[in-house]
């Protein structure tokens, strides 16, 4: 075809581009908006939703935390853009913090309501945290930790690759509230002495908090939860011994009756710390320290499962265990009632590496 | 569409298409809107069963049709429906025919336009991208017949690699595997004809090359390119179906509107985020290689429908072109901008596909059959006599 019987087109679709500008009903100028990074999310003394975040992120002026008071988030939005000279975006939310208040009144809605928005992504990362929150980002800020929010979000980012402490984002959480076998978990944090610290994990029934798991059974919780995975320490305090670099494997059988379910846990690594005057000199004294500690382990283990079905959840997903190929047993209301009278047995294997070194230690001292 | 081999209209045809054009333009008819929302109305595992059940009614539409292209005895084109149905009722299969492709080609485009405007370019206004959307397809399709459909290579080829990014979730921890169970149905779900209409119409497709000249295809050639279509599509669909299941699990999954867009929206890389910028975009190539491929059906229908009033120039195509453009400006305007419109036509081009897949190459088979039966017995009697 000779170029001239191009011109057409290519004046039609010249027009439509170059008269697209009128078309467009918002802008997304770059000096007029400011993109979120971090959100924390508190309920107010009249049930209303308290919104906060940091502003400006990612630009160098001087950074407050604004916070806003409403009954929906979109409001609580709207309101935040009243009160700052650019339009503040979700395209760069990262992390939402609820208080434990927001998080046992559930948050699905509120998800619901971000996910929405199609520039936030399902992999912004989620967790409860306790105690003064605003005051706590206020200090790091006047104390000269500006970017207080990127620091926060790679301190998520490397547990999340780490795999030992609990993390969670929008999907999961999301996946694991409609999952009718299995409830979700968020990391729960705790703000002390200036500190924002990793402080357990909290237990959600549905997309409420019920409960939670405190930190010195955290490292046993993560031991059920996965299938497969590495503890870099496993602190025995009650035996004064402290274990490192464990493997562990969990594998579920369910009875045929589905009354009994039996969970075995086992774990492969070495020894850190030992109590002095510990004898693992031959292998039956090791065998004996090594049934000790796995009395110790099963011991812990329990607490753990007595307590979610105490509070009636079922934070491992025990529940996706009872489906087979041709059927499922439960329901989601028969597993919930099922599941807190269900009889759990526990069998901890322990095997103990590089004992060599703990003997030639142990004949030192 | 009028069969005449080597000369220099729309739809003249230099030599028979080859075996990668017929199947990746089957593959890319099937798979182009339904690969994407699919998963979330199959939802539970056992439709993995569905789906094989489809592609093996599929398998034998697409015996069928091959067979149309070798019986020998049975002109093929507008000329053998003609022949075979008579001018009055060909000219009423021609008007459906140029519904279905106006229909089929509009949807399509209008939805593809949806997920790019909700996901992409919230700013930008609809209508006019699918205008635009429109001159692409135009672009192409000026180009005749012959180039367009060679033009699945290209589309094939720009859009699979985007498969690839998703090998990582058929692997845990993305992946896990529980929520495939239970793979046996316990018992008969409510409603679940509707599914598999919704599936027998991921199939659809290769009917519409029913409407080519013989001289176009070799029959042999394109009975191996349409069964291997099929059972890549199948495969596709069942790839993308399990990565999502287990990616979400189903309770999780039927809230999904789009899992394959949202999934691709899950990955983050070290050097880059919002994939879903270059995997929507690059979908564009196989929207603008159907609808180009269903606008020279429209103008070809047009030019049949009209042939002692249009010459067999440009003509019909623009007026193909005039009513897509003004079709697009309405479904901008009052049917895309209301969701449940939106998701009522989406419904409606199921029960289409589903609907021209299970008649056409049924219809024509069974035409085909009739006209050689006859001629048998006229050979057979005037033998006889």
């Amino acid at each position: 075809m000779p170029a001239a019987r191009h011109k057409p087109l290519l004046l039609l679709l010249a027009l439509l581009v170059l008269g697209g500008c009128s078309f467009v009903d918002k802008t997304n100028t770059i000096e007029e908006i400011s993109p979120v990074v971090l959100l924390y999310l508190d309920e107010g003394n009249d049930g209303s939703v308290k919104l906060s975040t940091i502003i400006p992120p990612l630009k160098k002026e001087k950074k407050s935390v604004i916070t806003t008071s409403s009954n929906t988030l979109i409001e609580g939005r709207y309101l935040r853009n009243l009160k700052y000279y650019r339009e503040t975006k979700g395209g760069q939310i990262r992390m939402i913090f609820f208080s434990e208040a927001m998080a046992n009144r559930g948050l699905t809605s509120l998800l619901d309501t971000l996910l929405r928005d199609p520039e936030i992504s399902s992999r912004v990362f989620l967790s409860v945290v306790r105690g003064d929150m605003i005051g706590y980002l206020n200090r790091q800020m006047q104390s000269g930790q500006e970017e207080i929010d990127l620091y926060l979000y790679k301190m998520f980012a490397h547990y999340e690759k780490q795999g030992q402490l609990t993390t969670s984002n929008v999907h999961e959480f999301l996946a694991r509230v409609y999952n009718p076998y299995a409830d979700p978990v968020l990391p729960y944090y705790a703000v002390a002495n200036n500190e924002l610290r990793y402080s357990g994990t909290a237990l959600f029934r549905g997309d409420k908090m019920v409960g939670k798991i405190p930190l010195s059974d955290d490292v046993f919780f993560q031991m059920l939860r996965e299938k497969r995975g590495v503890q870099k320490t496993v602190p025995l305090s009650e035996a004064d011994v402290v274990l490192g670099s464990i493997k562990t494997e969990r594998q579920i059988h369910f009875t045929d009756s589905f009354r009994n379910v039996h969970i075995d846990v086992m774990l492969k690594g070495r020894v850190e710390e030992v109590p002095a005057g510990q004898k693992t000199d031959s292998p039956r004294e090791l065998q004996e320290f090594e049934r000790k500690l796995e009395r110790r382990i099963q011991e812990k283990l329990e607490k753990i499962i007595d307590r979610t079905q105490a509070l009636r959840v079922d934070p491992f997903g025990l529940g996706m265990h009872t489906v087979g190929w041709k059927e499922r047993p439960f329901t989601r209301e028969q597993w919930n009632q099922r599941w807190p009278d269900m009889d759990v047995t526990i069998h901890v294997s322990l095997k103990l590496e590089h004992t060599g070194m703990l003997d030639s230690h142990a004949d030192r001292r | 569409m009028a069969s005449r081999v080597g000369s220099a209209g729309l739809f003249s045809i230099s030599a028979p298409f080859g075996f990668l054009s017929l199947a990746f333009w089957a593959n890319r008819m099937q798979t182009l809107y339904y690969l994407l929302y699919l998963p979330s109305v199959l939802a539970e595992p056992v439709m993995i069963g569905l789906i094989l059940l489809a592609a093996g009614c599929s398998h034998l539409n697409i015996l069928m049709i091959a067979r149309c292209f070798a019986w020998k005895e049975t002109p093929g084109g507008y000329l053998g429906i003609v022949r075979t149905l008579g001018s009055a009722v060909s000219f009423l299969f021609l008007l459906a025919g140029l519904f279905a492709v106006l229909m089929k080609g509009i949807v399509l485009m209008m939805g593809y336009v949806d997920i790019v405007h909700h996901i992409l370019f919230p700013a930008l206004h609809a209508t006019l991208f699918g205008i635009l959307l429109l001159c692409a397809c135009v672009y192409l399709a000026r180009l005749g017949m012959e180039k367009t459909v060679r033009f699945a290579i290209v589309a094939f080829v720009g859009t699979i690699w985007v498969t690839f990014l998703y090998v990582p979730f058929a692997f845990p921890p993305a992946a896990e595997y529980r929520h495939l169970l239970p793979l046996l149905p316990e018992h008969m779900p409510k409603g679940d004809w509707q599914t598999f209409l919704t599936i027998w119409a991921a199939f659809s497709g290769p009917e519409y090359m029913l409407a080519l000249p013989k001289e176009a295809v070799d029959a042999k050639k394109l009975k191996t390119a349409l069964i291997s279509a099929n059972a890549f599509t199948a495969f596709e669909y069942i790839f993308f179906f399990v990565i999502c299941l287990t990616f979400y699990g189903s309770d999780y999954l039927q809230r999904q509107d789009l899992p394959i867009v949202d999934l691709i929206r899950y990955i983050q890389l070290p050097f880059a985020e919002r994939l879903e910028m270059i995997l929507i975009p690059a979908y564009a190539i196989s929207v603008v290689y159907v609808v180009a491929i269903l606008l020279l059906y429209a103008a070809g229908a047009i030019q049949c429908l009209a042939r002692s009033r249009l010459s067999e120039g440009r003509a019909p195509f623009w007026l193909a072109f005039l009513m897509m453009l003004l079709l697009t400006w309405m479904a901008g305007r009052w049917i895309w901008p209301d969701e449940w419109k939106a998701k009522e036509w989406i419904t409606w081009l199921s029960w289409l596909d589903a609907s021209t897949y299970t008649v056409l190459p049924f219809g024509f088979f069974l035409l085909g059959w009739i006209t050689i039966r006859r001629k048998w017995r006229v050979r057979h009697a005037g033998g006889s006599s």
